[in-house]
């Protein structure tokens, strides 16, 4: 990295004698191992060290950008490339430049320094234990089988370099530890199933033992799950799905981006009660050592933490340099990138919803008609600028008067986000969860439209 | 170019069963024109090799971007070595031994699009974008060209060499409406594997001016009550059906690992006898896989046949571990991931009814587009799929009577197409080089589709 390192400096450095008149690099070297699990045991294994470098220049206004996962050879050649895929691009009447002039960083920590430094077979040690608790529950109670069908563990260690020709330079270590896994089990005859996944930036094995523990435990109540008949029923999402579902269907409508280009329904709301009262979301970058904590963002802007809404009222929207100066407000460290070369879009660090007070036995012991949702599928495909919300829950409880009666599989939920976390939110837990990038408690949701036999 | 002796030479000194590598040169171009401003505008080059190791059973993957045979050779020592640390908990895995392979595709076109300058690219999409915003409603278009250049060379210790390359290359569109208060969108794309004469050949202001027109429209549109009804799914939607009811849960990675409904269910009857499924590598409109990435020339698969559970898709390894052949659906994503069982073009082979007569004969349902879906997931192990519609018709007397809102569809793969009654004749399939399908964090690229195919009794929801 250290070579790289310098031929990148070297390289801005030398932009503005090709006709740039800024340059901006953002370069990630990763070191990764895998394994991949089926039928309790590994498949396959996998390690890998690779570089993704990502230039962008600019002049007069022009604005391009080259990927590359090598700096072999003439650095001068992939400039002459920038160079020319910057004139071929039309003016944006918008563009402001590259950052300049930032604040120092806090002190966030994303590294682990212990998982990268754990031997392949420390980690397949890792992995062994975390597939064993999962099964354990169901074999305790019963089951004739269980068995880890399908699975994956990977920890990854990168370096993140971002230098732009304005003086940002800005380096960090960062790592990255996700599993999930899927267990089969059957019991009398009939099979059911349940998957989880640990996704944060550190290896917590006690953690991740607890909630394999739990998944297990959760399993065999999806014994016979069917279609139901379609209706209006209460929702209670847990906190995997209240994350899928906010990530998809309403975190983008807080992008700067798409509150300027009309594709918000947040646009003009800032400091209205949009949402129900008992509802606060902040961009948080520093949850300790979630899978979006981070110093800075992806354009070496520092991150913050700040409220979006605070009781119900939008209190914020997330900025990158660009979408900043044109709106003339300060970044606000929210600057991403979908790869190396693509430009900084908003969105979220990590995206925390408060917890509440209550629990979900307190809002199943309250509900007359109602799914308890644990796992979902397609809720991607939920529409951010129109809120429309839609996922098919393939892991579900039937609530009657109070009580759980059956499992629920293949029933689609539908609705609006905005009506969901109005008028619609009739609970939230205190049961805060962290998935990845999101922080959620569960969510009690007030009849919503059910699609089933 | 590296040669298969050097992987000969490897297997011998480490005592390994099996070393292949795969090598791959990548050139993608993308135009982002975000409301008349170009966000974006971008090349990527990149290139490497990935190489798999199979050590007494166990396998170890690693890989490289530099191609000389120093750095190839410490990516097989790095994929040994991880293979033997895991070896403990491995599963033993055999491969399907075959004779050694040789050979060499390239896709066709007439125009290199690599040849066309970016003024032009930019030009085209300048023009939809001023077309699109001149109807009434619309609030925002992201329009974008793609283009990509993926040449893959695959070598072993079995002295296999097979070569191939593809040109790809697309338009997609994603269109806001805000009418009297309330948004749509909506997303569509056209692409295909050829060159410029595809852009050229369409005519896009056309294209763009319908879907800004409906965009429009469904803003305005009311929602399909959630419920069962009866279905006429067109092209694209049986396309996204049958990936995701059939397509995923036949791959024989998933079948091997427990993980797929369909285990064990060979020869069994899964779907009406109207129903034969293909996964083929060379279709008209889909994607070009002439060989997989294990080298294995693609045949044409016909996973279910007359309703009946034909066969599944295989690697060399699930083959010889399921007892079946391989079928070329080994891929990657790029040369960095491991070989997973990929579906490549899948499609409902067509019958003898109309798309008319189909909706005519119904006479009461939803007709069920696919302009402006996006896609659809499934749940293998517990047998529910799901996709999603674009703007769609709810049938009163045989006609498409009224718009609504795009729709969620939810089926079970063992039941879902049992429930098929009338197969269209009119077979067509698309691919895209904005997407495709993802699998355990690996896209690739995919083509579906069918005829217009009528279901009775199919759960729509998501209103």
């Amino acid at each position: 990295m250290v070579k790289t390192l310098s031929k990148l400096e070297q390289l801005v450095r030398r932009a503005v004698t090709k006709g740039l008149a800024e340059v901006e690099v953002y370069a990630v070297h990763t070191i990764s191992k895998q394994f991949s699990v089926a039928s309790d045991m590994i498949i396959d294994s996998v390690v890998s060290e690779d570089y993704d470098i990502g230039l962008r220049g600019a002049f007069n206004k022009r604005i391009g950008g080259v990927r590359t996962n090598t700096l072999d050879g003439d650095v001068d050649k992939i400039l002459e490339k920038l160079y020319s895929v910057t004139k071929s691009s039309p003016e944006d009447p918008y563009w402001s430049g590259f950052p300049v002039e930032l604040r120092e960083t806090k002190q966030v920590s994303c590294y682990d320094d212990k998982v990268a430094a754990m031997s392949e077979e420390e980690l397949v040690e890792v992995l062994e234990q975390a597939m064993d608790a999962f099964k354990e529950p169901p074999l305790r109670s019963g089951a004739e089988k269980a068995s880890v069908v399908e699975g994956s563990f990977s920890v990854r260690e990168s370096r993140i370099v971002v230098i732009n020709s304005h003086g940002v330079e800005r380096s960090v270590r960062c790592s990255n530890v996700v599993l999930w896994l899927s267990l089969s089990t059957m019991k009398g005859g009939a099979i059911a199933d349940k998957t989880f996944a640990y996704w944060k930036r550190k290896l917590d094995i006690k953690e991740l033992e607890d909630k394999a523990l739990r998944n297990g435990e959760l399993a065999l109540l999806f014994l016979n799950a069917s279609p139901i008949e379609s209706g209006n029923y209460d929702l209670v999402l847990v906190p995997e799905t209240v994350g899928e579902i906010l990530t998809y269907s309403l975190a983008p409508a807080f992008s700067a981006l798409n509150i300027l280009e009309n594709r918000s329904p947040l646009k003009g709301r800032l400091g209205e009660l949009v949402f129900n009262e008992d509802l606060t979301i902040s961009d948080d970058p520093s949850i300790e050592m979630a899978a979006g904590t981070a110093p800075f963002d992806d354009e070496g802007v520092p991150t913050t933490t700040k409220p979006v809404v605070e009781k119900g009222v939008v209190k914020s929207i997330l900025h990158s340099y660009y979408t900043a100066r044109r709106m003339n407000t300060a970044p606000t460290g929210n600057g991403f990138r979908q790869y190396p070369a693509a430009p900084p879009t908003p969105r979220f660090t990590n995206m925390l919803v408060n917890p509440g007070q209550g629990s979900l036995e307190d809002f199943v012991r309250d509900i007359s008609k109602g799914i308890v949702v644990h796992e979902i599928i397609g809720y991607w495909m939920s529409d951010p600028v129109t809120g429309s919300t839609k996922a098919t829950v393939t892991h579900g409880l039937l609530v009657e008067r109070g009580k759980v009666v059956k499992p629920v599989k293949g029933v689609v939920i539908g609705g609006n986000i905005y009506e969901w976390l109005s008028k619609g939110l009739l609970g939230v837990g205190k049961d805060l969860e962290i998935i990845g990038p999101a922080a959620a408690p569960s969510l009690w949701i007030k009849e919503v439209g059910v699609a089933g036999k | 170019m590296l040669d298969p002796g050097i992987l000969v030479t490897l297997r011998d000194e480490l005592g390994a069963d099996f070393i292949d590598a795969r090598v791959q040169r990548y050139y993608s171009e993308l135009v982002v024109l975000d409301n008349g401003v170009v966000r974006e505008l971008s090349i990527n080059s990149n290139q490497g090799i990935g190489v798999r190791v199979i050590v007494k059973g166990a396998v170890g993957y690693s890989s490289t971007n530099s191609l000389e045979e120093a750095g190839v050779k410490e990516a097989v020592l790095r994929a040994y070595r991880v293979a033997k640390a895991s070896s403990k908990h491995s599963i033993q895995v055999d491969f399907y031994r075959r004779p050694t392979l040789k050979g060499k595709a390239s896709s066709r076109f007439n125009v290199d699009p690599e040849d066309v300058d970016f003024s032009e690219k930019i030009e085209l999409l300048k023009s939809m974008d001023s077309v699109a915003r001149s109807v009434k409603g619309v609030a925002s278009v992201i329009l974008r060209y793609g283009y990509e250049a993926d040449r893959r060379v695959y070598i072993s210790s079995n002295g296999d060499h097979v070569e191939y390359s593809k040109k790809m290359l697309g338009v997609s569109a994603r269109l806001v409406a805000h009418v009297e208060g309330t948004y749509e969108t909506l997303y569509d794309q056209e692409s295909g594997v050829a060159g410029w004469e595809l852009i050229k050949g369409l005519k896009w202001d056309d294209w763009i001016s319908e879907r800004a027109r409906l965009v429009v429209d469904t803003a305005r549109a009311g929602h399909a009550k959630p419920g069962k009804y009866d279905i006429v799914l067109d092209n694209d939607m049986v396309g996204l059906m049958l990936h995701e009811a059939f397509g995923h849960a036949s791959e024989g990675d998933t079948v091997l690992a427990g993980g797929s409904v369909l285990r064990g269910k060979i020869g069994g009857r899964v779907a009406s006898e109207l129903v034969t499924i293909a996964d083929e590598g060379l279709v008209d409109g889909g994607d070009f896989v002439p060989y997989d990435d294990e080298g294995t020339p693609k045949r044409k698969v016909h996973v279910v046949k007359n309703g009946v559970l034909t066969e599944f898709l295989h690697s060399i390894i699930t083959a010889k571990l399921l007892d079946g052949e391989p079928t070329g659906n080994a891929r990657v994503m790029s040369y960095r991931y491991p070989v997973l069982v990929r579906q490549t073009n899948t499609y409902m082979e067509p019958l003898d009814w109309g798309a008319e007569e189909m909706i005519r004969d119904m006479r009461r349902g939803l007709y069920v587009k696919g302009l402006g879906a996006l896609g659809g997931e499934v749940n293998p192990l517990t047998g529910a799929f799901t996709f999603t519609s674009g703007p769609s018709y709810i049938v009163e007397n045989g006609e498409p009577a009224k718009l609504v809102k795009g729709v969620m569809l939810s089926g079970l793969i063992l039941e879902t197409l049992k429930s098929v009654d009338a197969v269209g004749k009119d077979l067509l399939v698309r691919t895209s080089v904005f997407g495709g399908c993802g699998k355990d964090g690996q896209t690739v690229r995919v083509g579906d589709g069918g005829p217009h195919v009528r279901v009775r009794g199919f759960i729509i929801g998501g209103g």
